[in-house]
């Protein structure tokens, strides 16, 4: 590493460039299997034409949306417009940035690290850029200049910002057992502790989890895009890659907080209950499964439970939805946080 | 049928002792029909009368009988539900100055009737409280009746110039929010102006008939008695043999042609085949209004095979072609039987699974439970028909009240709800869904064999009138027939049963919130195609803030002559 | 090519800069609210960075959360609710503000001059220090945390009284004088 070209811009730009890529193709293959999971709920096939058994299917849709016409409403507030797409896409790959896939391991010699960059403040930073998606959202719902966009803009606001605390709080929990803010760290302390996060903080697992459908406006809380009251909420007048881009910028975040939730409670790169089983995962017929393994297969579970959600509950009202954050998420959060607060110090944390 | 003949004669009674003189004549055509010719200023007297017998408001008929006897009639249509029996109001009306008194204050569901009324025929309701175009389009030029007689059915008058459409205002400090024209749900042409504080709507103005396709028109004019089924089964994209069935009898009934009882039978199978059908249909749109598209996607499943069985009965999935005056064109196949059960079986298995997996989801409780309150009272003022009425706790049901086909052997059970919310609608059709496949068993295993059309050999008499009600899944279609000379109808009347249910619209979603609107509307499983049947007008949608409507059609008329590139 | 890796930082930071000057000069020239809310977005993302800059990382973060994705989504949601026209235009209110506009602009020129005698070594502008806690160097969460719940505890706490104030204040002026059915 004498070359400080290497080390400074190099080794990061790669990874840049493989993380984008896995993270652009997930989300492209995560609506297929969207398509294809709920289909077989539904008792239909699913896109099955464009290559075999549909699997290029995503890469047509891509191609579809490049090529469309890009529509910008005659009355449209142009640069805000423009801009609400970048502002939802950005900060939904940035997040990529800090989120360990797995441990350092060696390559040729060099010391490889599987994430961009490890910063002591990593939840934090998570939670401060993704908290800035929402301008995407309400800039471009509102410069849209259409009634449904707009309301569709403003609830997603609302929705976003609702529960952002709940779930900041639950993701505090987890800070107060493993006494730091990096995401590496947070994983460490699991294989310290020896138990995952989400056995202690199940409150605070499920109420993380709760909060990031809500965040990434899926089903059952997909009110901002209601198409029955909304038509397609703050994105109705998109299209081409505009649109697009609202589209990844969503698949992006369920990736986002699937991964998050991966890390903070379910022991991240981490095998199942390392120090119960340690001589299993220690044989040689299974010491070849590399964490990131773990890592995708805890992650693509969640994502999983993302559209078993969509094929199962039916959408709420928007009254409901905030009653939910506010006089029960909320509450709830506290009165978790404070018990687990309360169990740190009786019993020690990490 | 003595009791029948026996009420009517009480109401006759009723009526004269009421209004004296007033009463010219009194006739029964069929014997379920009582014709009470009245003088026009006696009309509202009458009409109350009737309320207080709790007769039912069906529909306004508006006859141009110039031919006949130099005169308009408008003839309004009761039903007295417990006792089985029809009224008609008859007015004659003067051809110079074609007026007659609303009745829309005492009846509130008569409002679009006499709107319908004056727009296609040009009796003008004096005191009507929204006195807007219902059916024209905006630049119908004015003067212009096309259900007159010497209005030729194929004449496309020129559009008016600087017509603009009459919206509401809406209240101080509401905003406007469009739903339609195109409805972005149902996929059919409706035209909702909410008017809404913040999500919540406090009124609304409502601009429909876009899609009329002058179907009575061309009942009286170009068509025969035998070729109308076709038309009228058109009339839906639904329920279609309600509708042929409805005019059918109709004809029969003014004709009094006995059908044979195995007609009547299959008849009966057939139309609760469909309300198989079609309450499955819309259970899965009421999912996906909701966002419950495992709804949508299990209920049209379930509901295919049913298709399946229409067709391999009549040879199509839903234009079945069987109907015809006087019973059947096509015999119900015996080999046909032991599927048709074994369809109902698996359907009925299904449904009940969807039944207790959708009673046990707390969320889609709490998205229909207390949305879209319909009372019991306004729902009868309103003369709101089928699953919403009985949702509402108001027990009508066309099979019961008025029996036709085989309905009096094989009756269906009235299933009524209380509470009059979105929730109570669905309980109410899912269990008519369940009752609907008993009644296809019990159908079956009572058919009787034998003919299935009675040979009509003597012409059918002119004026003569006959009035149909069928219970569609969506409820009470009415067909009303005034018989005539050159082998069709002189005037043929439909009314389907989203016509009276879609004006009660506004009292449900008054104080909903926008969210609630679609369920709301969705749950009255409207049918626009069913209720927008009369004219035949093209009108283009108005989208009035950037363009003109002039502009958007010159902007049509260019994209047209260029071949349609862009 | 090794000027640009040394003097990296520089080079960021006056980019950073010349971002949050040009943000706050958007803000008040903007005719439209939304562009100037936009403005002040750009001038806080901006000063995150010079945050991360300063390593102070944890500072940044909690810029971004609560400026960025808090404060300024409230702005926008009144801007949006409440249109344009209905601002009332009154220059009598600009021009009261005149006296205040002066007495602050001296303060922050006042502010500057301070600054500049600290960076030119009349402070120590030593980051370390700020990172030592009880004598041991800790990251900059835990030195943040030390400084506000040890030695500022007494003025931590009256400010978050004084916020709680604020907001039943707040609630207390919003609430409708004859609600219907209580919540809005």
């Amino acid at each position: 590493m004498a070359n400080p070209w290497v080390a400074f811009l190099l080794v990061p730009l790669i990874k840049i460039v493989v993380i984008l890529l896995a993270v652009i193709l997930i989300a492209a293959y995560m609506s297929f299997f969207e398509r294809k999971i709920l289909a077989y709920m539904q008792i239909r096939i699913g896109p099955n034409r464009v290559g075999p058994r549909g699997w290029l299917q995503p890469i047509a849709d891509a191609l579809k949306l490049l090529v469309k016409e890009d529509i910008v409403p005659a009355r449209a507030e142009k640069f805000v417009y423009f801009l609400g797409p970048v502002l939802v896409v950005a900060p939904a790959l940035l997040v990529f940035s800090v989120i360990p896939f797995g441990p350092a391991f060696k390559l040729f010699g060099y010391e490889v690290t599987p994430y961009l960059t490890d910063v002591n403040i990593g939840i934090l930073f998570i939670l401060g850029v993704s908290s800035v998606g929402v301008y995407g959202v309400i800039l471009g719902g509102w410069a849209s200049n259409n009634k449904f966009s707009m309301m569709g803009g403003l609830r997603s606001a609302a929705q976003l910002v609702s529960y952002e605390v709940p779930m900041g709080l639950s993701v505090v929990t987890v800070l107060l057992m493993a006494n730091s803010l990096s995401l590496v760290k947070i994983v460490e302390a699991q294989k310290q502790a020896g138990v995952w996060y989400f056995i202690p903080g199940i409150v605070a697992f499920f109420i993380y989890f709760v909060c990031g459908v809500a965040e990434t406006n899926r089903n059952p809380f997909d009110l901002p895009e209601a198409e029955s009251e909304l038509v397609a909420g703050f994105h109705t007048e998109y299209s081409g890659m505009k649109f697009a881009f609202y589209f990844l910028a969503e698949y992006a975040n369920m990736v986002v907080v699937s991964s998050i939730a991966t890390v903070l409670f379910l022991g991240g790169w981490l095998p199942p209950f390392p120090n119960w089983l340690a001589a299993v995962w220690a044989l040689p017929a299974l010491a070849w499964i590399p964490p990131i393994a773990w890592f995708v297969l805890k992650m693509a579970a969640f994502l999983f439970v993302y559209i078993w959600f969509r094929g199962t509950f039916p959408r709420y009202r928007f009254d409901q939805l905030m009653d939910l954050g506010w006089k029960v998420f909320i509450p709830v959060s506290l009165v978790n946080l404070m018990a687990v607060g309360l169990g740190v110090l009786l019993i020690g944390g990490k | 049928m003595a009791s029948v003949l026996g009420v009517a004669a009480q109401v006759n009674e009723a009526v004269a002792r009421k209004i004296g003189a007033g009463l010219r004549a009194a006739s029964q055509g069929p014997p379920d029909t009582l014709r009470l010719v009245v003088a026009p200023e006696e009309l509202r007297s009458a009409t109350e009368e009737l309320l207080r017998l709790r007769a039912r408001f069906l529909i306004t008929v508006g006859i141009d009988a110039r031919p006949l006897s130099a005169d308009y009639r408008v003839l309004y249509l009761f039903s007295l539900d417990g006792e089985h029996l029809f009224v008609v109001l008859e007015c004659a009306v003067s051809p110079d100055d074609p007026h007659v008194d609303s009745i829309a204050a005492l009846v509130p569901g008569a409002n679009w009737a006499e709107r319908e009324c004056r727009d296609a025929v040009g009796v003008t309701p004096d005191g009507h409280p929204d006195p807007r175009r219902l059916l024209l389009a905006d630049d119908w030029p004015e003067g212009l009746f096309p259900l007159r007689r010497d209005f030729p059915y194929d004449y496309r008058p020129p559009a008016a110039e600087g017509v603009a459409p009459v919206p509401k205002q809406p209240p101080e400090g509401a905003s406007v929010l469009p739903i339609g024209p195109f409805f972005p749900v149902l996929e059919e042409p409706s035209y909702w102006r909410l008017f809404v504080e913040g999500e919540t709507v406090v009124g609304c103005d409502y601009r429909g008939f876009y899609n009329h396709r002058g179907i009575e028109k061309l009942g009286e004019s170009t068509l025969t008695y035998n070729e109308i089924p076709y038309l009228a089964e058109r009339i839906c994209g639904i329920c279609g043999f309600i509708h042929s069935t409805a005019y059918c009898q109709a004809v029969e009934k003014a004709a009094g042609i006995e059908v044979p009882r195995r007609a009547r039978y299959i008849r009966s199978i057939m139309l609760e085949l469909e309300r198989v059908h079609s309450h499955l249909l819309w259970l899965g749109i009421a999912g996906h209004i909701l966002g419950f598209d495992t709804v949508l996607m299990q209920t049209w499943r379930m509901r295919e095979p049913v298709m399946w069985l229409a067709e391999e009965i009549s040879g199509n999935r839903k234009t079945y072609g069987m109907n015809t005056i006087g019973g059947l064109r096509r015999d119900l196949p015996a080999t046909v039987v032991a599927k048709v059960l074994k369809v109902v079986d698996e359907v009925e298995r299904e449904s009940v699974a969807v039944r207790d997996a959708i009673v046990g989801d707390t969320t889609l409780l709490a998205r229909t439970k207390n949305v879209g309150v319909l009372t019991g009272d306004w729902a009868r003022q309103v003369c709101v028909v089928g699953p919403p009425a009985r949702g509402s706790g108001v027990p009508i049901d066309a099979r019961l009240d008025h029996p036709y086909a085989a309905y009096d052997e094989v009756p269906p059970r009235l299933c009524t709800q209380q509470a009059g919310d979105t929730w109570a609608r669905v309980l109410v059709r899912v269990e008519e869904l369940l009752d609907s496949i008993r009644q296809v068993r019990e159908g079956l295993a009572r058919l009787p064999a034998g003919e299935v059309l009675a040979e009509v050999k003597d012409e059918i008499p002119r004026d003569r009138i006959g009035i149909s009600v069928v219970e569609a899944p969506r409820g009470e279609a009415v067909h009303f027939v005034m018989t005539g000379g050159d082998n069709r109808p002189y005037r043929w009347r439909v009314r389907a049963p989203t016509y009276p249910n879609l004006q009660a619209m506004p009292a449900m979603i008054d104080h909903a919130a926008i969210a609630d609107v679609p369920i709301t509307l969705g749950s009255l499983d409207p049918c626009f195609s069913c209720t927008e049947r009369v004219e035949a007008i093209d009108v283009s949608t108005h989208s009035r803030r950037v363009y003109s409507r002039q502009e958007l059609l010159a902007m049509s008329r260019e994209l047209t002559l260029r071949g349609g590139r862009r | 090519m090794t000027w640009f890796l040394v003097h990296f930082a520089e080079i960021v930071f006056y980019s950073l800069a010349a971002v949050a000057l040009a943000g706050a000069v958007g803000v008040i020239a903007f005719r439209s609210p939304v562009h100037a809310a936009l403005s002040l977005l750009g001038t806080f993302l901006a000063v995150a960075g010079v945050f991360v800059l300063m390593q102070a990382e944890f500072l940044a973060a909690v810029q971004v959360l609560v400026y960025a994705g808090g404060v300024m989504v409230l702005f926008l949601f009144v801007i949006m609710l409440v249109k344009a026209r209905d601002i009332p235009d009154e220059p009598q209110y600009v021009r009261r503000l005149v006296p205040a506009a002066v007495g602050l602009g001296a303060l922050l020129a006042a502010l500057v001059g301070v600054g500049i005698w600290a960076a030119s070594g009349g402070l120590p502008a030593d980051g370390a220090a700020l990172r030592m806690v009880a004598g041991a160097p800790l990251g900059n969460t835990e030195a943040v945390g030390w400084s506000l719940y040890r030695d500022y505890l007494l003025p931590f706490e009256v400010v978050s009284i004084v916020l709680l104030v604020a907001m039943i204040g707040a609630i207390v002026m919003g609430r409708k004088e004859s609600g219907r059915g209580g919540a809005a």
